[in-house]
């Protein structure tokens, strides 16, 4: 597509001799310091929600960051939980809770002086499904696993997976290392630009992995086919394994990871000619996200060994 | 909000008092009483300016049984100040001292046909404030004839843009969202016909020829029944009829493009035809251009535009009572990118290795055509027949080609070659009649029936081929489409119903049902309008109506390009509707000044964003899974204050309005829409200077729109770190704001051969603003004592769009 892309460029090129380029004034536009809220909360598992105060950009690094008289309650199905909480970098504060179930809704509601009462709200949801795999290669040689789950047909439902990866490496005779990473997807996986036939998932980023992303809408038959890599294989590769961490997502988890593929992806988004799908915001008169999840992972799977 | 709700309030208590309204039968008729008793008897119809005084008692008592006409007309008109002149069916009146004409009667003839009581006793000057219908703008032949508009050739929905309530959008890409619409729900209608695309070179022009344009109906709320199919507006685009006595047309040539029309009998006073050619010449200088500047280069490289559009009529009276006519409609547009490029490989920099050679073409191209069958027949003196036959096509096809060779002295080794697009076709075949009764002095009913069949055909393609040492090694063609076919039966009454004397009202019921998918939407759209006169000048108007919307335009993105498609509503996408309350006030005040207030609420359901799988074009095997349904409303007010006399005409548009969306993927609470312009002011001027020469102006301001930004940020880590941004909510970050003038000038004269000839001249964007294209928020790094962090973000935008002087010549023979 390299010749495409130089048609582009240089019409791009004949726009800009007629244009011109110009700053305008970002002061006035309304926006206003706020409560932003990082919020990941696992079933099972210690919560750790972040809140900080955010600025308009153009005060990044000038204005005071402080939030001053921090007040939250967090609910969980209507009633209110313990919460601790102490200050972290950035002058933000941290506030931890444990004990989350699936099916719990969480409500959160953060105040601090100068800035607006903020409220989210996410459901925790209900394990990944019971569910089979097959494992094959396709023409291009690239690894597949085609995972078979039993989707609950009464509820929109969001899953995610993950692929964590497991290499066993001899550099000498007695020696051995393991390496521990993640999978890659395959090379071109976003030809979609112009091949629609390409292998294109909605894979998002969670931490450092890619998470592949579906909602059981997209797939009637309740099927999932993961393409992926096997990074750093080598002469010296003795076993390679792989292990699925297999997510079950809120809906604003969904659509927060989402948003954050399509940010990655659309080439329209920053300059106003595509819909806002790139950014997701569950934090009413705030910033962040505030979303739920449920995470199991599989056995260990061999799929080389010298 | 409260300005609306006294607006109802005060509506609600003045239609009650109209109902209460004591009958007037023991007072003196008035002369526009008698007037409708001589219109009742001979049929014919007053035209008259607004300042004419009508409602004076008068003792005259015209006998239409036993006068004549004239002696009907002399009788009344005696002694009144009134002159009268008899134009076939028309009765043009006139002040004695003045001897001022009504402009155009065309238009009151079009007019009749919607209003009753108009079509009895109507003011030329008065038709916004006459009609039953609110957000009604009716436009004509003679708006467009003045031949003021950009780049010098007249436009249809460049003038609607101006309109309140129409948001433009993006510069220069023409959009029209109207009452926070979202731009593909508008009904284009040509004669009758729905286009599903309606702009050429990117909307710089809209596939309507002004040259052939009869008249435009264009409808915002309070939509008749008769109209179906989209949420936010009716553009009703009636062309011309050829003469049936002579020859005549004209011809034009300008800057970007050249015009011919030509009309007159083919059986004198039986059988007419009109025919309008429009084609651009962009093409004969973008390709030397671009050979020139590609020649300075080790590439080739071309660039190649053109559109056209061919409009044609014929029409055969078999009688007064009964016309057939032919029309057809056919324009595309056409762009192609072409690039070569090569480079050679030398051993030691004498002997050839190896070359290289890369080609690759782009391909864009769209268009309409539209012909259609129309027999018009008099049932009786009340009852009239409309029968329409039509078939419509919009197609579209984008594609792409390369090629790459790698070779060693002249012999190619390797090569790849690739070609594809996406290609769109949606085409409807329909039958409708619409039938026109007039029953009674007091009902104008309207009814109809209509049979649509949509095809919708995306398909999406692929051929690969890749050789190596002359070895084929993979050959793949592919393809990709999803065909859908839905059946549209709708069928419609309204009727036009004279309540009181002050009191009009046009009430119907619109009843469309779709068959897509192997499942049935039935969709019942009320349409209720009614207007209480409460002085001969001033109305109040209050309207509500449902419209729904079988066709989504699917679209990656906001740019109106060929690679869009449209698709059928479906079991899982369901069609759009629109909810619309509005009510204003209109007035011809004194020294012909009008003025007109409007205000509305309108709700919208199942609105379609794009959220899926990123590609130049949307995904056709995954369309469905690629739109998610949302909300949206907007509300606002609008208000139009016009003054003319015969050399001059003033114009003023404001808007103050909201536009809101609500889809729950994107944000859990209703948020700005993109075209949310708070302000939109149009002035208008036009300035006859002696008998040859016209001058116009217009300026155009509107609050800027909006895009999504990560216009919030947390404290940097540490200095020099990226600090980390958020998004608030879609769409906020507030553009500049828009605004531009544009002027023209018309210089006509007379020829030798007493034809006459027309210099335009025109200035688009006069002084140089350049309103933004593209915006972003942008950063720098600059560490400063007050800035310890060192980023400073500011707003770019990018304007494409400087001052376009352009002129045309139009001769009229």
């Amino acid at each position: 597509m390299n010749a495409l892309h130089k048609i582009c460029l240089f019409l791009l090129g004949i726009v800009s001799l007629t244009g011109c380029r110009y700053s305008f004034d970002i002061e006035d536009n309304g926006l206003k310091p706020c409560l932003c809220i990082k919020g990941y909360i696992c079933a099972d598992s210690l919560t750790n929600i972040e809140v900080y105060k955010a600025v308009p950009v153009q005060f990044a690094g000038k204005a005071d960051m402080d939030l001053v008289s921090p007040a939250y309650s967090l609910k969980r199905n209507g009633e209110e939980v313990e919460v601790s909480s102490n200050g972290i970098d950035n002058y933000g504060i941290s506030l931890k809770s444990e004990g989350f179930k699936e099916g719990d809704n969480l409500e959160l509601t953060f105040s601090a002086d100068g800035l607006e009462t903020v409220v989210t709200s996410t459901t925790i949801p209900d394990h990944f499904p019971e569910y089979t795999y097959k494992m094959y290669n396709d023409e291009d040689g690239n690894n597949c696993i085609l995972l078979d789950y039993k989707d609950d047909k009464d509820s929109e439902d969001y899953y995610g997976v993950s692929i964590e990866t497991r290499r066993t490496i001899q550099s000498h005779p007695n020696t051995s290392f393991v390496i521990y990473g993640s999978a890659l997807l395959p090379y071109a996986h976003n030809d979609l630009s112009l091949d629609q036939f390409a292998y294109a998932p909605v894979v998002s980023h969670f931490g450092n992995d890619a998470i592949y992303l579906w909602a059981d809408d997209d797939h009637k038959d309740d099927t999932y086919e993961i393409k992926y890599v096997m990074s750093g294989m080598s002469s010296q590769t003795t076993e390679a394994a792989i292990r699925l961490h297999l997510f079950k997502l809120s809906k604003e988890m969904y659509n927060h990871l989402y948003a954050e593929y399509d940010s990655s992806y659309n080439p329209f988004s920053y300059i106003g000619f595509s819909s806002p799908s790139f950014a997701y915001c569950n934090v009413m008169k705030g910033c962040g996200y505030f979303c739920a999840y449920s995470k199991k992972h599989s056995e260990w799977i061999t799929i080389y060994k010298k | 909000m409260k300005l609306f709700y006294k607006i109802t309030l005060f509506l609600t208590l003045m239609t009650a008092a109209a109902f209460e309204a004591p009958g007037q039968s023991d007072i003196k008729p008035t002369i526009k009483e008698q007037m409708q008793k001589t219109h009742l008897h001979f049929d014919i119809n007053f035209i008259y300016d607004s300042s004419i005084a009508l409602d004076i008692p008068t003792d005259a008592k015209p006998d239409p049984e036993r006068q004549t006409l004239e002696e009907c007309l002399e009788t009344l008109f005696k002694d009144t100040g009134i002159v009268w002149e008899i134009h076939r069916k028309y009765i043009v009146l006139t002040h004695k001292d003045k001897r001022r004409k009504p402009k155009d009667y065309t238009i009151f003839i079009e007019e009749q046909q919607d209003t009753l009581s108009e079509s009895r006793i109507t003011a030329l000057a008065g038709r916004n404030r006459n009609m039953t219908q609110t957000g009604f703008k009716k436009i004509d032949k003679k708006t467009f004839d003045l031949g003021f508009a950009v780049l010098s050739s007249p436009d249809v929905i460049k003038t609607l843009q101006q309109l309140p309530g129409v948001a433009t959008g993006t510069e220069l890409l023409s959009g029209m969202y109207v009452r926070g619409g979202d731009g593909a729900d508008n009904l284009y209608l040509l004669d009758g016909v729905p286009l599903y695309q309606v702009s050429h070179l990117l909307g710089l022009f809209s596939s309507f020829n002004t040259d052939v344009v009869e008249s435009l109906d264009f409808y915002k709320s309070g939509f008749p029944a008769r109209y179906g199919g989209r949420l936010s507006s009716v553009v009703d685009v009636k062309t011309r009829e050829g003469d049936y006595e002579d020859y005549h047309g004209l011809f034009s040539i300008g800057l970007l493009d050249g015009r011919l029309q030509f009309e007159g009998p083919i059986i004198k006073g039986k059988t007419s035809f009109n025919i309008g050619l429009r084609r651009s010449w962009l093409d004969i200088i973008t390709e030397p251009v671009s050979l020139i500047i590609s020649s300075k280069d080790d590439r080739d490289f071309r660039i190649k535009y053109a559109f056209w559009d061919l409009n044609a009529n014929i029409t055969h009276k078999f009688s007064e009572k009964s016309r057939l006519s032919f029309d057809l409609y056919g324009g595309r547009d056409a762009a192609k990118f072409i690039s070569g490029e090569g480079y050679e490989e030398y051993d030691y920099g004498t002997k050839l290795e190896k070359s290289y050679y890369n080609d690759a073409a782009m391909g864009l191209e769209w268009g309409n055509f539209v012909s259609q069958v129309n027999w018009h027949y008099g049932i009786s003196e009340i009852h009239e027949l409309s029968l329409k036959a039509y078939f419509s096509r919009y197609s579209s096809l984008f594609s792409f080609e390369e090629q790459v060779k790698e070779g060693a002295l002249d012999e190619i080794l390797n090569s790849t070659y690739k070609k594809g697009g996406n290609r769109s076709r949606t085409s409807d075949v329909g039958v409708k009649a619409d039938f026109s009764l007039r029953a009674g002095e007091r009902h104008h009913i309207r009814y109809g029936a209509g049979f649509q069949y949509h095809i919708y055909s995306p398909d999406y393609f692929t051929d690969r081929k890749v050789s190596n040492d002359g070895n084929v090694i993979v050959e793949q063609h592919l393809k990709e489409y999803d065909r859908k076919q839905t059946f549209e039966p709708a069928a419609y009454i309204e009727d036009e119903i004279v309540l009181t004397d002050r009191l009009t009202s046009n009430v119907g019921l619109r009843y469309s049902v779709i068959f897509t998918d192997g499942i049935a939407y039935h969709c019942l759209q009320p349409r209720v309008a009614l207007r209480y006169g409460l002085t001969d000048n001033t109305s109040l108007k209050l309207s509500y109506s449902e419209m729904v919307q079988n066709d989504h335009q699917i679209a990656s993105n906001y740019l109106q390009l060929p690679t869009n498609f449209w698709m059928p509503s479906t079991g899982k996408i369901a069609p759009s509707r629109s909810r619309q309350v509005s009510a204003g006030i209109y007035s011809s005040l004194p020294h012909n000044i009008r003025f007109s207030a409007e205000g509305y609420f309108k709700t919208m359901d199942n609105l379609l964003e794009f959220r899926g799988k990123w590609g130049i074009y949307p995904p056709i095997h995954l369309w469905e899974e690629a739109m998610i349904a949302g909300k949206g409303r907007s509300w606002g007010l609008e208000s139009e204050l016009e003054w003319s006399d015969e050399k001059t005409s003033l114009a003023a548009y404001y808007t103050l309005s909201w536009s809101q969306r609500y889809f729950e993927e994107f944000y859990p609470d209703w948020y700005r829409d993109r075209n949310d312009n708070r302000h939109k002011l149009t002035l208008t001027a036009t300035r006859k200077l002696g008998k040859r020469c016209e001058v116009y102006g217009s300026w155009n301001f509107h609050s800027g729109g909006y895009i999504t930004s990560e216009a919030l940020s947390l404290a940097p880590e540490e200095i020099g770190d990226w600090p980390d941004t958020f998004y608030t909510m879609p769409n906020n970050l507030k553009l500049p704001d828009y605004h531009r003038l544009d002027i023209g000038f018309n210089f006509r004269k007379t020829t030798k051969r007493g034809n006459e000839s027309i210099w335009n001249l025109s200035v688009y964007n006069v002084y140089c603003q350049m309103n933004p294209f593209i915006t972003y928020i942008d950063a720098d790094y600059e560490f400063t004592k007050e800035n310890l962090f060192g980023f400073n973000f500011t707003g770019e935008a990018f304007g494409i769009i400087p001052i376009l002087p352009s002129f045309s010549y139009t001769l009229k023979f």
